[in-house]
């Protein structure tokens, strides 16, 4: 992250503009909030990776039964 | 007679990682947000969340923004409320996000609820994907009356909303 962390602020009382640097307090709370959504991210993905383990595991179950994979795939959706 | 009035604009001239409306008068009904945004992020898109008085948390607990992941082609919201915002960087320069946002009765000292929306377009020059179209709620947690309102930009992905990026509000009475 080498860019400089910005804000921009529009007063809509005075029409002041602002463009400033983060203070290191909102620098601080910016890298939180950034580390919180990372980790977010990996729970996420992987319970999309196991949602679609279950999803093909259970197409195959239902193929080995002797649906068509029509049939398999519409009761899967 | 209900009249939609222009409040201010916001129009990147350079990079940021937030961007805040402050000091919004207090003499309208609600609030009606539009963003036209792009972000630095590698990829598809980026999380921006929105910040009220200063503020990212709603009531859950979590933030009112999300991020989509190409690769799983699934929309991950980080809780309250799944808005994509932004366009990223495998779009073409002109691609932006689109969001709106309703914010009703905003000069109240009770809980709110915000309602948004979001799209943005294709076909992804990376992915082949297409349009998108997404719509979400939220409650901030802070109840006072908003006076300030905007995004900040805290994914680890993308650290910039993009030169061109533009933002409007309004209001409503």
């Amino acid at each position: 992250m080498a860019d400089k962390l910005m804000k921009y602020e529009k007063n809509c009382t005075t029409g002041e503009e602002t463009y400033t640097e983060f203070t290191a307090a909102e620098v601080a709370e910016y890298h939180e909030i950034s580390a919180e959504i990372a980790a977010k991210k990996v729970i996420d993905e992987a319970a999309a990776i196991a949602a679609a383990e279950a999803k093909a595991s259970g197409l195959a179950k239902l193929l080995a039964l002797g649906l068509t994979e029509a049939e398999a795939n519409a009761l899967v959706k | 007679m209900a009249t939609f009035t222009y409040i201010d604009k916001i129009e990147l001239s350079a990079g940021a990682s937030s961007i805040q409306f402050t000091s919004i008068p207090q003499t309208y009904q609600h609030l009606y947000l539009i963003s036209a945004g792009r972000s630095n992020v590698g990829g598809q898109g980026d999380a921006w969340l929105m910040t009220i008085n200063g503020s990212t948390s709603v009531t859950s607990g979590n933030r009112f923004g999300a991020y989509y992941d190409p690769a799983s082609a699934t929309l991950t919201g980080d809780g309250g409320g799944n808005i994509y915002l932004t366009s990223g960087n495998d779009w073409t320069a002109e691609t932006y996000g689109s969001a709106w946002f309703l914010i009703p009765n905003y000069t109240t000292t009770q809980t709110k609820t915000i309602i948004g929306r979001s799209m943005w377009g294709g076909p992804n020059p990376t992915s082949g994907r297409g349009f998108l179209v997404f719509a979400a709620g939220a409650q901030p947690a802070n109840t006072a009356a908003i006076t300030s309102l905007g995004f900040s930009n805290p994914d680890s992905g993308g650290t910039q909303m993009m030169t061109g990026s533009t933002f409007y509000l309004y209001g409503l009475s």
